[in-house]
This record gives structure tokens, C-alpha cells and sequence, in this order.
């Protein structure tokens, strides 16, 4: 059985899914009561059997189970059952905060803070038989899963595809829609001293020591968000979707060299000059680019203005119905946080935030306008 | 707690098991499955007798190794004891001497110089003699003095001298007796690491070896089999978890660093492991054993791995050959190749082999090479196939792939300057007809003319039929083109000005053309039906009711040089449907091409026969009669206006808007447009890369270039969608299948399966075009052999071939001495195709002797069976026909051999090698035409009158005069019918002949000087230690260096020349003086008569004469009464001024000329027996050893000698006087029909 043939080959596309899924991200994120729905274990064992159902069946598609079966993609499966166990754990254990806090309880960490048990045999020896498990593990590991003896690597003829380590695949994926140095070197750079300036930004004093969700929504939205969707997810994409020529390819469609895909890509500038204005592209770059610069510009500077526009915020919250409310909730938030972090911290917040949100954008700016770059300066090699 | 402990004990025990399963899959590593069989198998192979019953071979072995160390020991102890006697002996002799002898002599010595000096003193002042002589008293006493002194020294000297002898002769022994203590060392040391390897390699295996000596030194072995230490050792050896101290069973390696593999930038020696599962590939005794354990074929020949091959196995290990991942241990990623779909079903069912094909090799870039293509290897480091007729299948492909002109259109390594295969159509418009030519092109194998020419049109991409989308018919498009190319190549070939031929309008004789066709030669080359048909009919069998055509077909197999027809040249069937219409222009264009071929087409190879005008016009006239009616009767492919209209303004278009190409067009007439699209289409299917097309002489040819192509990534290759295997050799095969299959799509159809190299083509329903575009379809034309499995799989394994790789120099074959003058040579050869008139090797078989001894005989074919009393005769049997007679053994010279079939006589038993000889295509029909001559009489008489053998070329005749020979060849023999033709022979291309007969009669030496020297080394004269030793290195695997057997053969010369007979003395004194390039002729020395007695020429001219003389001229008469007859030469040959006495078709070669064309050792052996130099001969052994002797004293060798010094002395044979009366009436001499003096 090819339970593949079950999603349509169109569904396996990236443009497709991604902005659903980043949607019901949210929806579920920011639902009490859908996420309470999501941490009921038997809701996880039922994804949990779903997803090794998936595993199972799927070895019938020959596609499929050579792509399982490499050797490098097996710490990839067992990623996605580890992901989804400590996400699933780490918001189940928040919610139950949430609700004992409802109740007036002191969060489950503090309230089994008083218990002790001894260093032998709870520890030492539950860590001992770990230790036996694990070398059991690795040595049935190394005797199932051979090392692979392929032919000499050479320079001049990488393999098809030629992809990452693993757990570079999603800033593999980003390398399709950025240049190198913006994939490459800008935007890990920037995650990283995102990271560390965290502690700087984040005055929240609650959630310190036990898991919440309530308190700290904001915080674990981004932070999941761009874990699982912008890296996990894009792995996933990477391992499974991306196949020769770096071409997407449906769960359990063959992977063919000879696959042609249309890549009619278009520069921001084309749009601007030459279907807008219908005038042949300026000869200067700088009048040329000078569109996507100010976008660029626009985007950054007047992005943090725009984001505590409380009045905005009203007028959502006024005339659209239904979301307006949580869509104000929005802007609300923002100006709360201007008021709190302050204008330096508020704008490294801010700049942080609109530049996760600029990678989606040009993801989808690419899938659904088939758009290049913002910016295109072949003369200097920079583009955005 | 409880549960802690229940998880603990399942863990521990998983573990544990875990631990087992590791260790059992490291024991069970497939490689060692097969290391452990081939002990086994080599145990029993070797140990087979000892294991059953008395341990008889090794024990042998090891006993006669033991002997042969404590003999070995006790010849060290022996010299060891001759040394201490010698020494001593020398000791007390040089004591006596110094201490007594030589002192005492000294002070003797001394006391005569002091008497001399005082006698000589009172001598010098006049105080010594008296005047009437006698000595003054004073001096008496000195006198005495001087006396006795003198005495004593002379008594003494002789005694010290001859202990001085005494002293050096034991001084010498005693170096001697050390340098055979050093030898004696050293065999006792090698037979002991002799010993111990056999006692190390038997414990290796489990079988324990206890060496006894009992009390007088003897030696017996124990042995035991089974759980004695050793075995135990091997099985503690080999276990798990202690197999990684010191295992017998292990991964072997052979690290090549001169061979590398390419990875990108960094070059890297081959690390092959085959030989750990390959484990007896260099031992021999393997060979009946099954893969992995076999022997390697022609390792036992010495071609391959064996230590004396040129491919050893420690220097090139395996894969530089075979190719795959070497360095892996397990048979699939290894990437072991099927040969065939049987072997793959086998893998698949042994290994799981297609399915990880699938998942591994899929695509990857050198799995191994199947066995059919192997071939394909030796090309790396043999860069001409040439150089290695033992790579059958490459040669074939080779020479298909330079036959048929592939590097006209691809570039290829080695074909750079190559000749264009075609003719030149430069100047067509003078030599064919339009009609013709436009049906030529259209199918030419229809015509009866076709050799090589290959179809362009109305295949499998552009044929009717083969579209989905036939708005336009592509048979009409076809038709437009071929007649635009005809137009094209009209109107440029009358463009020139220059060049024309005169129509001639003389008509000559058909009938004796056709005899001329058959004797001049022609057939070397060309074929002819009508000649086809005389031979057969010639070839009936007397006595058996066989028609010709049977006869023939047997023949072929036996001797397929000589009854195959040429395909060399064109076929002369037909001619003169191609030729333009007119009869005086077609007759003009054949007589100036047959009388100068360069004239038409400078590059010509058809070489000038010399012929008169009337032969030539005869010749003509018959090829006139030569119609191709058939081809003539097909339609003339009829263009269309509007299939032109679109071709020209598609093709202009492409260069220019549409509306300005339509207008071009408009503005041309008819032919120039068919010119235009013509010089187009030209160029589009590069009929320039075979024929010479003015203004494209050296365009770049349509094809991929070839220079890599054989280690082009199979994903690089288009295989279209048929369904092929995805690697190089499968699409190759069936692109030259069908070459333009890969154009279409496909509606099913089998592959030719992923059998790598069996079963045949692919054979596919076609469904459609893919591509639309006439102009972007495949170009390739398909080639005669397109049928032909064999034929494509040999051009495969050459194109395969092409790897570019570079290999080290140490392993390139550079072509040196003589062998790269043999292959230049050979390349001259193919060129001017000297096969179809020579034979180059004649026959040979080999045949055993009734005493049990080998001799090599080799003789020219019969055109009938010989034996005719046989009766039942195996027709096939190739030794039915081939002998008149040989050279071998004394006992059968000279006489016709009866070969008769199989199993029916002990004679037959006694061929034990047959060999058909290569060349010499011409013969069969020179030989039947000429035995219509009454005074020919037999075809095998006929043998003499056609060209004569090269195989001993090189050493019979002179490189001097060879070389000026091939530039300008004359008539040696008068009555010869066939001609040595003038060939445009480069210098260079001369000079390579001339320096491949050396290098081939060079060869021939070396074998036959190595045969003699074997049969030399027991004889009990050779006295002389030093070339008795070296006579022990003649003979062995490894063949001796040339200047080694040189030395030798010297040596022998110097030391016995009186004691070899005369056939291996002649062959030693050959090789000793052979010398190439600069050859020295003894005879031509100014001094060389010097040393004879006088009269000494003018006594052996006097042999030669056809009466004998006695010194004053008168005649010698017999008891008989009868005048005695001398050699008579002057009856066949011609001597200077004088022409020969006999039948003009007895005439036989100028004898003037003897002496600067004839080597003199080749003249020696052809003068005592001609047949047995070249069988068939008329020349008959005319030496008999006392007829002469009356005239000049002497062996029959004496005689010999002096006949040949006669014929190199020029001045002597260029004042030869007639002879004043003949002795007997002699039959009036008359010429063959049709033999002009020429």
C-alpha cells in the first residue's frame, strides 16, 4: 500500500503547506483550549502511532525506504520522535502549571521541590543500566547500519543532491531563497546573538524554574516558531522533499535526475519598472534598485513604528470581526512592550522579530510571486 | 529496587548477546568463508596423498630439501676442511720457500753480482787477460769465483721458480675453494628458508612437521594432521575475539604506487584486496577450481601475473585491468559485473547482486568491466593495439574503427593524421554518373560496388512511417537533400579548371583484360564476380565431385588469408554502372586511373602497376563489360520543389528573418539553390570527415570527440527512453546498432536487459520523432556491421578504451626496438595492403618426429588435397590441404608431407600445432589462370611464377637494397607474371618496411639461435666453464637477453665452430653478423679474398659453368664417356651480359644483382637445398658433395662457399662469357600467353 499516494504530489510543496502550518502553529499556540486538547496523552500516543504508521507503511514505496534506510537519515527519524516528545512534554507540564495556578496551587515544581530520594541506587545505578542500553544501542547500531563504501568523492563532481549534515538542512533550505552570506553567515549570525541577548531583552520575571505557557506566551511562541517550523521543519523538508537537482519531490515520488521544474524567477526591480511601469529596466542601478531599497528601508525602520500602532489596533479590533480582537491583542502587545523594554531594547526586539519575519516573507514572496530579490546588485554581488 | 534489579539482569543480558552477534559477525565476514575453503582446497591439493595414505609428494619435497641442506651443509664442511689442508700446505710450502730456498738464492745472488763486479773490475782496468787471451793470475781466483757463483744461482733459480708456481697454483685453488665455500653457502642457506617456508606454510594450515635426524645425519619426517599444536595454533590463530594478534586469515593487499587512481588533484597508488577472496589467481594448479579460487587464465603462458609475464602481480596488481572498488571485501561492492543474463540470474541468486546494483553501482562511474570488454584495458598502457595482437577482440576493433572511418567524424587519440577512408570527391564529375550517385547515396548497399559506405538516409529517425506527425513526407525530404548533396559536389568538382581526363576512344580486348585481371594482380585488392567464378570452377576437386564454391568455403577455414576475397579495395563488379554514361569519357577516367591513380586523387594508395597501353586499355575494356544491372534498374530518388523550398529556408533562416530567407530563395535559380543547401547538408552530415570535399579538407569532424570517451560517467550519456542498460557498453552497442534510435520514443520492447554484453541489441517498437526539428536529429549514419554482435562488441571494447588516463611511464608501452618497428612496419603493410600479394607468414605445423623429438615445419599450400590415396577424407580437416613441402628435419626434406585426416593414420597423430600463415590473397587466382598454360601445367607449379614470401624477408635480403626496392621496384625475375608494383611510398613509410623485416628476422634469430643453444647445453665439448654457465640461462621462462645469446653464440663459435654442424653453425655465424641499420657484408670487403689461394674465383666459376672444364680449358668427360656437367646456372639465370640458356620460363633472377641484394649466410643456406629455404621452389639443391672435386677440393660447404663468393664479386660475373657450344640441343623456349616481356 502507498499510503503517499493518499496527500496529492502538489501537497508536498513547500509553498503549499508551509503558511498553513505556520497558521495553525499559532491557532493551537494561542488556543487554551485546542492546546489542552494537544497534551492529552492519548492525543500523543495517537500521533506518536501515526507517525511510526507512517514510518511502516511507507517502507511499501521504495522511494520512501531508500530515504529512510540511509544510514545518515536515521538520527533524523528518531529527531522527529524526540522533538515531538519534549515539545508535547514541555507544554503538557505548562499547562498543568496553568491550570494549578487557576486553582491557586503553586506550580508543580515547587510543590515536588521537598522530595528526596538517594544518590545509590536511584541515580548511579538508573544511570548505569542507561549506560548498558545505550552500548547496546550503538553496537547493534554499528552492526545493522553498515558504514556506506562509496566511490572516491571527487571535487569536480559532487553527489545529486548534495546536501548538508542533517542538521544543517534547514539553513540548507534557506540557501534556495537567499544568497550565501544572507543564508550563509547574516541570518545564522543573527540567531545566534539573538540568542545570547535574550536574558538582555527578556524582563519577564515570570516562568523562572517551572514550565508555563500562560505567562510566558509570547516568549515560547517565537522561540518554537523558529525552532520547529524555521529549522525542524525545514530538516524535515530538506531530508525528505529535497531531492536531485535540489528539486522538491513529493513523499514517495521517485527521485529522478531528469525532473524539470519551472523556475521563472524575477527580480523586485522587474516588477516595479518593467510590469508596473512598463519601461525597460534604468540603466543606473541605483534608480533601479532604488524601489527595493526603500521597501528594504521601510520594512526595518518603519516595521517597529508600525508594530505598537495601538490605534491600528483599534481600528481592527472595531471593525473586523471575529480576529479583530486577537489581531489588536497584537499591536497592544508591542506598545506594552515599548513601554517596558524601553527604545533601545524594544528596537533590538523589534529588529529580531521583523527579521524572522522578513525570511518567512521572502519565502512566500518567492513561492507565490515567483520573486528573486528585493534587491539585485549583480554589479557588487548583494542581494537581498 | 526490584524492578532496578530485573532491568539490570535484561540489560546485562542483552548486552552479553549483543557482544556474541558482534563477534559472530566479524567471524563470519564473507571473505573468510573463502579464505577458510582455500585451505582446505590447497590442503588437499597439496596434502591429498598425505592426508589419505603415505605422505609421499611433500615428505618427498621436504625430504629432498633436507638432503639437500645437509648436503649442502656438507659441502660447506668440505671446503671448509680443503681450506684448512690447502692453507696449511701453502703454509710449510711458503715456510721452505722463503726461509730456505729464496733466501738462500737472494744471498747466492748476491755473492755472484760482488764476484761479477770485482771480476769486471780488474776486465775494466786491464788487469785481467793477458794479451793472447788467457787471464792474468790475478783474475783466475775471481774468474772462479764468478764461476761458481753463476753455478749456483743457475742451480737454484729453476727450484725457486717452480715452488713460486707452486705457491700461486695454491693460492688460486684456495680462491676457488672459497668462492664455492660462498656458493655452497648460499644453496644451503636457500634450501633451508626453502625448507622452512614449506614447514611454516604446512603449520599454517594445521599440519606439524617434526624434522628427525638420526645418527649418520639422515632425515625423516613426522607428520600429524588433526590437534597437534600447529593446528591448534591455526584454529587459536583464527578465533574470535583473538584474531586480531597475528591471523592467517586476513585481508591481503597489494599496494601499487606506480598505478594510480585519479582522485581529483591527487594521483594515489592502487590498493587492490581482490586477492583475498582471488586467492589462487597466481598460483598455479588452480585452474579446473572454481571462481573465487581459479588460476588466471594465461597466467600458465606467461601473459599475465605469473613473476616472468610483463604483468606480474606484485607491479600491477588487479584492478588497473579489471577496474571496480578494489579496496572493498564484499562481492557486491566489489561491482563484480555479469558477463551474461545466466551469470546475472546466478549472482542475483548467490548475492542478492540486481538489488544492490540498484541501490549501489547504479550509475556509478567504474564498475568492473564486464569480461567481453576487459580488452578495452590494455589500451591505457598499450596505446596501439598493433603492438598487441593477443588482444584479439581490441585489434578487431581497431582496425573496424580505423577500416570504416570513425575518426573522420570523432577525434581520437592516435588517428590524428589519419587518411580520410573515402575516396576523394574533389573531381567526382569526371568519374561518375549522376543517376548513380544520388542512388549511392540514398542505399548504398544495394549497389553490387559497396564496401564500407555507410547509410544516412531512410533510417530509423528518418524514414516514412516513423512519425506521429507526418505533415510532411520525409521520404521527399530525403530524396531533396541527396539531390542537392549530388549537386553540390557536381558543381564544385567541375569548378576546377585544371584537372581534366582525356575521353579515349580506343577500344581494347575484354578477353585478355580479363586474363590480365587475374595475373597482374588485381585480385590482391579488388574482387570481380567473373574472377570469383574462374577460380571456382578451377577449384573442383579431381577426384571428388565437390563444387568449387565447397571447395572453397573449406579452404577459407584453413587458410583464411589465402582464399578469402580482398575487400581491400573496391569491387570490380559493376564498374561501369558508376561511371559516367558516355563510353569514351567512363574508358578515359578508368585508363588514367589505372595507368596513374594519383593523377585523379593525389592521395591514392592504389599503387602503379607499370602497365603498357594496350594492357592498360585491355584492362579497362573488361571493366567496361562489369554492370551492375540490378542497381542500375533502381529508381532515381526525384526531388520536389517545395521539400527544397522548406529545407533551404529553414536552414536560412537561421541565420536571417524568415521573410529576407524566403526572399534569397526567390532570388536564386534551381541550382544554386540545390548547390547552397547542398554545401549545407555537406557539412551537416559530415561526408568530409571519409571523402576529401574541396574547402573542408581539414573541418572538424560531426562526431563527440573519443579522446575520454571510454571514461565518460554513464549519466553523461543520452540513452534517450529506451530501455538499456545504464552503462557505456550497452548504449554504445546499440548506438552502432541503430544509431539513430535514440531519436524516437518508444512504444515497448525488451532491452538488451542489463546482460552486459550477451544477449544482442535491444529490440523496440518505435512509436515517434522527439524531436521535431529536422536539423536537431542524430546524424550518425549506420555502418555495414551493424548487425554484426561480435563486430560492434570488438569497436566497443576499443572505443571503451579511450580513457585518456595517463599512465606512469615505467608501464606505458613505448614501442621501442624492434617491436615498435614492427608495429610502424605493420602499419605500412595494412596501408598498402602487402597481404593481398604476400605471403608474410607461410603455413606451419608443428609435428612430432617418430623418435619422439618436435620440429617446426612450415611449407605452401597445394590447391588440391595432396594424398590422393587416402579415401576417407574429413573434408574440414585443415591439414587436408596445405603442404607441397617443408623445411624440418633432414629425413623429411624436401618431400611432400601427407596430412591426412583424424584418428584414420598414426601420421595425423603427429601434428601437434597448426598455423595458417597470413597473406596472400592473389595467389589462388594468379595460380589458376597460370595453370591454363600448358607449360605451367600445375596451379602449385604456379607458386613460382606469383609474388614470393616474405616470411624470411628480412633475412634474405639486404636493407640497403631493400629500401631502394620499394621506392623503385624492377624486375627480378623475368618470367615472374605478376609484378612488384610502384607504391607511393613515403621515405618514412619505406624506411619502416625495410626496418620491420629486420626486427621480424631478428626475432626469428633469436628463436632459432635459442633453439640451438638448447640443444647445445649437454654437449660434452662445450669444455669452457664460463659458457657453460652461461648456456644454463637459455632456456627458461624468461627468455634471454639478445646480447646475452649474442655472447653466447660467440662463445660457442670460438670454442667449436669445427665441432657444430653446419645448419647450427650457419645459424649462429647468422645471428652473431645480422646488424640493422647498418648492415657490414663481409664479401664486399676490399680484402676479403686475400686470404683464399690463388685462382680461387676463377676455379668456382668454373663450377658454375653448364660444362665442366679442366684448368686448360678443355672439357671433363665422365667415365661414361659423357661430358661432365658443372651447376649450369646459365640454363635459369641470367649472369651479366648473358642471358639465360633454358626456357624464358625457367628464367630465374639477374645473378649480377646477387650481390648487392642478397644477405651472403641466407645465400649459403638456399644454395645447398633450396626447397628447404622456400618449399615449392624450381631452384633444385644442386650441390653434390664429390661431384666436383676434381675442380676444387673440398666438403660440399667448401663449394658453397665458393659459388657465393663467385656471386659477390661483380667483375667476374659482368665479363661472363657465352658459353662457347651447348652441350646438348636444347627445347626452343616460349612465353606464357599473355606474358609480355614486361
Amino acid at each position: 500500500m502507498d499510503i503517499f499516494k493518499l496527500v496529492p504530489e502538489w501537497a508536498w510543496q513547500p509553498k503549499v503547506f508551509f503558511l498553513p502550518i505556520s497558521f495553525a502553529f499559532f491557532v493551537v499556540l494561542y488556543n487554551d483550549r485546542l492546546i489542552r486538547i494537544l497534551v492529552n496523552p492519548i492525543v500523543a500516543w495517537a500521533a506518536a502511532l501515526a507517525t511510526t504508521a507512517v514510518f511502516v507503511l511507507g517502507t511499501a514505496n521504495p522511494t520512501f525506504k531508500a530515504i529512510i534506510s540511509k544510514g545518515d537519515n536515521i538520527p533524523i527519524i528518531m529527531m522527529v520522535y524526540s522533538f515531538g516528545y519534549f515539545t508535547w512534554l514541555a507544554l503538557r507540564k505548562g499547562t498543568i502549571n496553568d491550570d494549578r495556578a487557576d486553582r491557586g496551587l503553586p506550580p508543580l515544581e515547587e510543590a515536588e521541590g521537598h522530595q528526596k530520594v538517594m544518590v545509590w541506587p536511584d541515580l548511579v545505578y538508573v544511570e548505569f543500566i542507561c549506560l548498558i542500553l545505550v552500548t547496546v544501542g550503538l553496537m547493534v547500531w554499528s552492526i545493522v547500519l553498515k558504514a556506506p563504501l562509496e566511490q572516491p568523492a571527487t571535487r569536480v563532481e559532487t553527489p545529486n543532491p548534495s546536501k548538508a549534515p542533517w542538521y544543517f538542512l534547514g539553513l540548507q533550505e534557506l540557501l534556495v531563497y537567499f544568497d550565501p552570506w544572507i543564508a550563509g553567515v547574516v541570518l545564522p549570525g543573527i540567531i545566534i546573538v539573538g540568542l545570547i541577548a535574550i536574558p538582555y531583552i527578556d524582563n519577564n520575571p515570570k516562568g523562572s524554574g517551572y514550565y508555563t505557557l500562560r505567562d510566558r506566551r509570547f516568549a515560547i511562541a517565537m522561540f518554537l516558531y523558529g525552532f520547529l517550523i524555521m529549522w525542524v521543519l525545514l530538516i524535515f523538508v530538506g531530508t525528505f522533499l529535497r531531492g536531485p537537482n535540489w528539486n522538491i519531490f513529493a513523499l514517495g515520488e521517485e527521485w529522478t535526475v531528469h525532473k524539470v521544474e519551472v523556475l521563472n524567477n524575477v527580480n523586485f526591480a522587474e516588477y516595479f519598472w518593467v510590469l508596473g511601469l512598463n519601461q525597460p529596466l534604468p540603466s543606473n542601478w541605483i534608480v533601479r534598485e532604488l524601489p527595493g531599497f526603500l521597501f528594504c528601508a521601510g520594512f526595518f525602520v518603519i516595521g517597529p513604528v508600525f508594530l505598537m500602532c495601538e490605534p491600528l489596533g483599534k481600528l481592527l479590533e472595531t471593525y473586523l470581526p471575529l480576529i479583530g480582537k486577537t489581531c489588536a491583542s497584537f499591536f497592544y502587545f508591542w506598545k506594552r512592550m515599548w513601554v517596558e523594554l524601553g527604545f533601545v531594547r524594544y528596537s533590538i526586539l523589534a529588529i529580531l522579530f521583523l527579521t524572522m519575519v522578513f525570511t518567512v516573507l521572502k519565502m512566500i514572496t518567492r513561492w507565490a510571486f515567483n520573486l528573486k530579490y528585493f534587491v539585485s546588485i549583480p554589479e557588487f554581488f548583494f542581494n537581498i | 529496587m526490584n524492578t532496578l534489579n530485573k532491568l539490570f539482569f535484561i540489560s546485562s543480558v542483552l548486552l552479553t548477546f549483543t557482544f556474541l552477534w558482534m563477534f559472530y559477525q566479524d567471524y563470519e565476514r564473507p571473505w573468510k568463508k573463502y579464505q577458510r575453503t582455500f585451505v582446505k582446497i590447497e590442503k588437499e591439493k597439496a596434502l591429498g596423498p598425505l592426508l589419505k595414505g603415505p605422505p609421499e609428494d611433500v615428505l618427498n619435497r621436504l625430504n629432498e630439501l633436507s638432503q639437500e641442506v645437509s648436503a649442502a651443509s656438507g659441502a660447506v664442511e668440505e671446503q671448509k676442511n680443503s681450506i684448512a689442508t690447502i692453507e696449511g700446505e701453502l703454509s710449510t710450502a711458503s715456510r721452505e720457500l722463503y726461509q730456505k730456498n729464496n733466501l738462500d738464492l737472494q744471498f747466492t745472488t748476491v755473492e755472484y753480482d760482488v764476484a761479477r763486479y770485482e771480476f769486471e773490475n780488474l776486465v775494466h782496468h786491464g788487469h785481467a787477460y793477458k794479451e793472447n787471451g788467457d787471464l792474468l793470475p790475478a783474475a783466475v781466483k775471481a774468474k772462479e769465483r764468478l764461476d761458481h757463483f753463476a753455478a749456483e744461482v743457475a742451480k737454484k733459480t729453476p727450484k725457486v721458480r717452480s715452488l713460486e708456481a707452486q705457491k700461486a697454483a695454491a693460492e688460486k685453488q684456495l680462491r676457488e675453494i672459497r668462492s664455492n665455500l660462498v656458493a655452497a653457502e648460499r644453496e644451503f642457506s636457500a634450501a633451508q628458508s626453502d625448507q622452512t617456508k614449506l614447514i611454516r606454510k604446512l603449520s599454517s594450515i594445521g599440519v606439524a612437521v617434526k624434522e628427525v635426524k638420526d645418527v649418520k645425519g639422515d632425515v625423516t619426517f613426522k607428520y600429524k594432521e588433526g590437534l597437534g599444536i600447529e593446528t591448534l595454533q591455526y584454529l587459536f590463530q583464527n578465533a574470535p575475539l583473538v584474531d586480531f594478534i597475528g591471523p592467517t586469515i586476513k585481508v591481503h593487499q597489494e599496494v601499487v604506487n606506480k598505478l594510480t587512481d585519479d582522485y581529483f588533484f591527487a594521483q594515489v597508488g592502487k590498493v587492490d584486496r581482490c586477492t583475498t577472496c582471488h586467492l589462487g589467481i597466481s598460483k598455479s594448479g588452480f585452474e579446473d577450481e572454481e571462481h573465487p579460487y581459479r588460476t588466471h587464465p594465461h597466467f600458465g603462458d606467461n601473459l599475465y601475473l605469473s613473476s616472468f609475464s610483463p604483468h606480474p602481480q606484485k607491479e600491477f596488481g588487479c584492478s588497473v585491468c579489471h577496474e571496480g572498488m578494489a579496496w572493498a571485501t564484499d562481492f557486491n561492492r566489489v561491482m563484480h559485473m555479469p558477463n551474461s543474463p545466466q551469470q546475472k540470474a546466478e549472482w542475483n541468486h548467490n548475492y542478492g547482486w540486481e538489488a544492490s546494483y540498484k541501490k549501489l553501482h547504479h550509475y556509478w562511474d567504474f564498475p568492473m568491466i564486464p569480461l567481453d570488454y576487459t580488452e578495452s584495458s590494455c589500451l591505457q598502457c598499450h596505446t596501439d593495439p598493433t603492438a598487441i595482437p593477443e588482444a584479439k577482440k581490441l585489434y578487431e576493433g581497431y582496425v573496424t574503427f580505423k577500416e570504416y572511418g570513425c575518426a573522420g567524424c570523432h577525434k581520437t587519440p592516435g588517428f590524428e593524421n589519419a587518411r580520410k577512408v573515402g575516396p576523394s570527391l574533389k573531381n567526382i564529375s569526371h568519374k561518375l554518373n549522376e543517376d548513380w550517385l544520388k542512388k549511392w547515396i540514398l542505399d548504398p548497399w544495394k549497389s553490387a560496388s559497396h564496401r564500407r559506405m555507410p547509410q544516412a538516409f531512410n533510417l530509423t529517425n528518418s524514414a516514412n512511417g516513423m512519425t506521429d506527425h507526418e505533415e510532411t513526407n520525409i521520404a521527399v525530404e530525403n530524396y531533396t537533400e541527396i539531390q542537392a548533396i549530388t549537386a553540390y559536389l557536381q558543381h564544385d568538382s567541375s569548378a576546377d579548371n585544371s584537372f581534366s581526363i582525356k575521353p579515349e576512344t580506343q577500344v581494347g580486348d575484354a578477353g585478355n583484360g580479363k586474363n590480365l585481371l587475374l595475373t597482374k594482380g588485381c585480385l590482391g585488392c579488388h574482387e570481380n564476380n567473373e574472377a570469383e567464378a574462374f577460380l571456382n570452377a578451377n577449384l573442383e576437386d579431381p577426384d571428388e565431385e565437390t563444387e568449387g564454391e565447397e571447395v572453397r568455403a573449406r579452404l577459407k577455414k584453413v587458410l583464411p588469408g589465402l582464399f578469402e576475397k580482398s575487400e581491400f579495395g573496391p569491387s570490380l563488379s559493376g564498374v561501369r554502372t558508376k561511371l559516367r554514361k558516355d563510353d569514351a569519357e567512363a574508358r578515359g577516367w578508368l585508363v588514367d586511373w589505372i595507368s596513374n591513380p594519383q593523377h585523379y586523387s593525389p592521395k591514392a594508395r592504389m599503387p602503379s602497376l607499370r602497365l603498357s597501353e594496350k594492357e592498360t586499355l585491355d584492362i579497362s575494356e573488361f571493366l567496361m563489360t562489369q554492370k551492375d544491372e540490378a542497381f542500375a534498374a533502381l529508381p532515381v530518388p526525384a526531388s520536389d520543389g517545395a521539400a527544397l523550398k522548406k529545407l533551404l529556408v529553414d536552414r536560412l533562416s537561421e541565420k536571417m528573418l524568415s521573410k529576407d530567407a524566403v526572399e534569397k530563395y526567390d532570388g536564386m535559380n534551381q541550382n544554386e539553390r540545390e548547390v547552397m543547401l547542398g554545401r549545407i547538408l555537406v557539412k551537416h552530415y559530415g561526408c568530409y570527415g571519409c571523402h576529401d570535399v574541396r574547402g573542408l579538407e581539414t573541418a572538424q569532424g560531426i562526431g563527440a570527440e573519443l579522446t575520454t570517451w571510454g571514461a565518460k560517467k554513464a549519466d553523461k550519456l543520452d540513452f534517450g527512453l529506451l530501455p538499456l542498460d545504464h552503462d557505456r557498453y550497452s548504449w554504445l552497442k546499440q548506438k552502432l546498432h541503430d544509431p539513430r534510435g535514440f531519436d524516437m520514443t518508444v512504444m515497448g520492447g525488451h532491452g538488451n536487459g542489463d546482460d552486459h554484453g550477451d544477449g544482442g541489441f535491444a529490440h523496440i517498437e518505435y512509436k515517434g520523432l522527439r524531436r521535431v526539428n529536422r536539423k536537431g536529429r542524430l546524424r550518425m549514419p549506420r555502418f555495414p556491421f551493424y548487425n554484426d554482435l561480435d563486430k560492434i562488441k570488438s569497436v566497443v571494447t576499443f572505443v571503451a578504451g579511450l580513457k585518456g588516463r595517463s599512465v606512469h611511464s615505467d608501464y606505458r608501452d613505448k614501442l621501442e626496438g624492434d617491436r615498435g618497428a614492427i608495429v610502424r612496419g605493420e602499419h605500412v603493410l595494412r596501408k598498402y595492403n602487402c597481404e593481398g600479394c604476400h605471403q608474410l607468414e607461410l603455413p606451419s605445423v608443428v609435428w612430432q618426429f617418430d623418435d619422439g623429438s618436435f620440429g617446426k615445419v612450415h611449407g605452401r599450400f597445394l590447391m588440391r588435397r595432396y594424398d590422393e590415396e587416402v579415401e576417407e577424407v574429413n573434408e574440414d580437416d585443415p591439414a587436408m590441404y596445405v603442404f607441397q613441402s617443408f623445411s624440418g628435419k633432414d629425413g623429411l626434406m624436401g618431400r611432400s608431407l601427407p596430412l591426412i585426416s583424424a584418428g584414420e593414420s598414426e601420421d595425423y597423430q603427429q601434428v601437434r600445432q597448426f598455423k595458417p600463415g597470413r597473406g596472400g590473397t592473389v595467389i589462388p587466382y594468379l595460380n589458376a589462370a597460370l595453370a591454363t598454360n600448358p607449360q605451367i601445367g600445375t596451379p602449385d607449379n604456379a607458386l613460382n611464377y606469383g609474388p614470393p614470401p616474405l616470411h624470411e624477408e628480412g633475412r634474405k635480403v639486404q636493407n640497403k637494397w631493400l629500401f631502394s626496392f620499394l621506392k623503385k621496384p624492377y624486375i627480378i625475375r623475368p618470367a615472374v607474371s605478376i609484378v612488384m608494383p610502384t607504391f607511393p611510398l613515403s621515405d618514412d613509410e619505406a624506411t619502416s618496411l625495410v626496418a620491420y623485416f629486420a626486427a621480424k628476422a631478428r626475432l626469428s634469430l633469436i628463436t632459432d639461435t635459442t633453439e640451438t643453444i638448447v640443444a647445445l647445453k649437454e654437449s660434452e665439448w662445450i669444455t669452457d666453464e664460463h659458457l657453460k654457465k652461461n648456456l644454463g640461462k637459455v632456456g627458461g621462462a624468461k627468455p634471454a637477453e639478445p646480447s646475452v645469446l649474442k655472447d653466447i653464440a660467440r662463445g660457442l663459435l670460438a670454442a667449436g665452430a669445427d665441432k657444430l654442424s653446419r645448419e647450427d653453425r650457419w645459424k649462429l655465424e647468422e645471428f652473431v653478423e645480422f646488424q640493422y641499420p647498418f648492415e657490414r657484408i663481409k664479401e664486399l670487403d676490399p680484402d676479403y679474398l686475400a686470404s683464399k689461394p690463388k685462382n680461387y674465383l676463377a676455379t668456382a666459376s668454373r663450377l658454375m659453368a653448364g660444362d665442366l672444364t679442366d684448368d686448360a680449358g678443355k672439357p671433363i668427360f665422365g667415365p661414361d664417356g659423357q661430358p661432365r656437367k658443372g651447376l649450369d646456372c646459365i640454363k635459369c639465370h641470367a649472369i651479366g651480359p648473358v642471358p639465360p640458356a633454358g626456357d624464358v620460363l625457367a628464367s630465374a633472377p639477374q645473378l649480377v644483382n646477387v650481390r648487392e641484394r642478397i644477405q651472403p649466410r641466407y645465400l649459403l643456406r638456399w644454395l645447398i637445398n633450396p626447397p628447404n629455404v622456400l618449399p615449392g621452389t624450381k631452384m633444385p639443391p644442386l650441390f653434390e658433395a664429390d661431384k666436383y672435386q676434381h675442380i676444387l677440393k673440398g666438403s660440399q660447404e667448401q663449394h658453397v662457399e665458393a659459388v657465393k663468393d663467385v656471386l659477390f664479386n661483380n667483375d667476374l660475373l659482368r665479363k661472363w662469357k657465352v658459353p662457347a657450344a651447348p652441350a646438348q640441343p636444347k627445347a626452343a623456349g616460349s612465353r606464357v600467353k599473355g606474358q609480355p616481356s614486361s
